[in-house]
């Protein structure tokens, strides 16, 4: 299988005035395309910061990241906007709604940045709410939402634009079992589609789901536990 | 298109404060600069109409003010006028000029103006009319006559809409019958905004004036190329008829091309002042916006973090911002030339001149939508220099 995605040694330090926080270190990793991978792990472990780094919404400080063969340091920004709204799409931990959006206006973001006509994007959007149980709350504001419902939004605007590669940080970490499941069921059917998946979880169960589980603690990638999943892509 | 403009508009009443704070801060700025240049432009006309009034050929010989190093300048008077008139002969049209301040009362109402001696030549020197009645005759001044012209102003001042030919007025406690009232297009001598009174210098030396000296002498020479000659001959007599030891300098005598070189200097020290004017209001209104501005990228960081990730490109969040800022200056430049205006409209009432032309407002907009352009660039452009991440953890 092609590869996808490949980081090469990398680290990343974020620093302050008064701090220096190694958050990854030395870290290689390979992903073949339309493969789904889960990351677990504990909490400060780095798995967030792994994510943005290979959704391109942060640089590292040591190493490469390759994106189909193309080391990403030396992209244009521009290239980098059309990683980024096109092959890329993250489902952030903290959902990151714009407030003052409705949430069609914040499904409908990836689409925008593509210019594509209104009517097109209502129609993209109307179709990926309907998919994670969301329409009823199309006219809404994220802070008219709970939690979990602001997830499925998130969730419904990296799907809009179709990415080869669905970047979810806990992706299930606000929802209840029943809806946790539906979501689930929704990135199977995107894999089976061919998407290439990276699932940063806690959910040992979810994480069973995925062909592949790697575990990042203290910026290390463990090497001892890399398991297959539960299921093989055929 | 119709969509960014939207997104504009809801930005910019997201935060009615921030932008009522920016708009003031151009508003003020864009219409103070409307106010100078326009004044700039006004006082400039109203210096050129007054150097246009200095027909060609006109000049004027005055003493030289007292001043410390010229205690007891020398003194003109009207037999001086005489002896040059007689000098040059066909040359140049000669008229003395006396001139002092006056109380002039008439029957119904009194007001504070000047009275000013002069001869029949005064009319064609200066282009005076006389449209009710007539000018003193020379008869008038060689028999001094207390007979006078007055102004427009001053008829209605002293009486009203009552016909004046005929009636006495007083002037410094001179009984003096008005002959005539004049009128003129552009005059060195006369302003026709206060009362004025004129009458034979002969009348005026005896009753209105406690020493022979006048104000000056007023020529208008027949062929402007001889100007210079002309000048020459007035300072030679001078010299000869006063025996004179004092330098040359203690004589003014002002030419038209002389008046209009000293007239652009002063033009151009205007010009100086406006233009550091409008570079002040320039700042003061470019820092405002800037202040709004980068409180608007700080106030949006996540916002722009958030673009950024699905797909925004640098240049589309600059364009945003600039956008968003140029509409900001675009709304505080109307307001400020629509209250300059006004506010010039009142300067004007009072006597201050003002020019509004398609030029000045063009200038207001342009350098309104610089000032939008300038100081909205460089927040936009450190908002979109942040990576996505960076911009959504601030
Ligand atoms: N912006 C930041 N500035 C400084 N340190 C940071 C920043 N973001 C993360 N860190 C630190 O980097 C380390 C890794 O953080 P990261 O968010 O990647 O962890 P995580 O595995 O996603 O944790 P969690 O499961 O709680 O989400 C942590 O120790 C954290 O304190
Ligand atoms: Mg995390």
């Amino acid at each position: 299988m092609r590869q996808i995605l490949r980081i090469e040694n990398l680290s990343k330090v974020y620093s302050s005035a008064t701090r220096y926080q190694m958050a990854l270190c030395d870290v290689s990793l390979c992903v073949s395309e339309g493969e789904f991978v889960a990351i677990v792990g504990p909490s400060g472990g780095g798995k967030s910061t792994l994510l943005s780094i290979l959704g391109c919404l942060d640089t590292p400080d040591q190493g490469r990241y390759f994106v189909f063969d193309e080391e990403v340091n030396w992209k244009s920004s521009k290239q980098l906007s059309r990683l980024r709204g096109g092959v890329l799409a993250t489902i952030f931990q903290g959902f990151e709604l714009v407030p003052h959006w409705t949430v069609s206006e914040n499904v409908e973001l990836g689409l925008r940045m593509r210019s594509i006509p209104k009517r097109k994007r209502m129609e993209i959007v109307i179709a990926m709410l309907r998919k994670v149980g969301m329409l009823h709350n199309i006219h809404k504001y994220p802070n008219e939402l709970s939690g979990g419902e602001q997830q499925r939004v998130a969730i419904a605007r990296a799907l809009c634009t179709a990415p080869k590669v669905l970047l979810a940080d806990e992706p299930t970490g606000n929802l209840d079992p029943e809806n946790a499941k539906e979501v689930l069921g929704i990135f199977r059917s995107l894999h089976e589609q061919g998407t290439t998946i990276v699932m940063v979880t806690h959910d040992m169960e979810i994480a069973g789901q995925a062909q592949r589980v790697l575990r990042i603690q203290g910026g290390r990638l463990d090497n001892s536990i890399v398991t297959g999943g539960s299921h093989d892509h055929a | 298109m119709r969509e960014t403009f939207v997104e504009v508009f809801r930005n910019v009443t997201r935060r009615p404060f921030q932008s009522v704070l920016a708009v003031i801060g151009i508003f003020f700025g864009m219409g103070g600069i409307l106010v100078l240049s326009s004044m700039g432009a006004g006082v400039r006309q109203s210096i050129d109409m007054q150097v246009a009034a200095i027909g060609p050929g006109m000049m004027s010989v005055q003493a030289a003010p007292t001043t410390q190093n010229n205690p007891t300048p020398v003194v003109i008077n009207e037999t001086d006028a005489q002896a040059v008139a007689k000098a040059l002969g066909g040359q140049a049209i000669v008229s003395p000029l006396g001139e002092s301040i006056a109380s002039i009362e008439g029957p119904k109402g009194s007001v504070s103006g000047y009275a000013i001696g002069t001869d029949t030549n005064f009319p064609q020197i200066e282009s005076i009319t006389t449209p009710k009645g007539h000018f003193f005759t020379p008869v008038d001044n060689a028999e001094n006559r207390t007979v006078c012209v007055i102004n427009p102003y001053l008829a209605h001042q002293i009486f009203g809409s009552d016909n004046p030919i005929g009636k006495q007025i007083m002037v410094n406690n001179t009984s003096l019958t008005v002959v005539g009232t004049f009128d003129f297009s552009n005059s060195v001598s006369v302003s026709g905004s206060t009362g004025e009174v004129l009458l034979p210098i002969s009348t005026y030396l005896s009753d209105m004036t406690s020493t022979d000296a006048i104000a000056g002498i007023l020529l208008k020479a027949n062929q402007v190329s001889e100007v210079p000659v002309i000048k020459n001959d007035v300072l030679t007599q001078l010299i000869r008829d006063h025996q004179w030891t004092t330098p040359v300098s203690d004589y003014q005598v002002a030419t038209q091309s002389g008046i209009v070189s000293s007239s652009n200097s002063l033009k151009h020290l205007f010009n100086m002042f406006v233009r550091g004017a409008i570079f002040v209001a320039f700042i003061v209104g470019g820092i405002g916006i800037m202040n709004v501005m980068l409180m608007a990228v700080s106030d949006r960081r996540k916002e722009i973090g958030i673009y950024l990730s699905f797909g925004a490109t640098r240049i589309s969040i600059i364009g945003q911002f600039l956008l968003e800022s140029s509409v900001l200056t675009l709304m505080g430049t109307l307001l400020g030339i629509v209250s300059g205006t006004l506010l010039g409209m009142l300067l004007l009432t009072e006597n201050i001149p003002m020019n509004f032309t398609v030029w000045t407002y063009l200038e207001d907009i342009g350098i309104g939508t610089c000032l939008g352009i300038v100081f909205g660039l460089y927040p936009s452009i450190r908002a979109s220099r942040m990576t996505p991440m960076q911009a959504i953890r601030e």
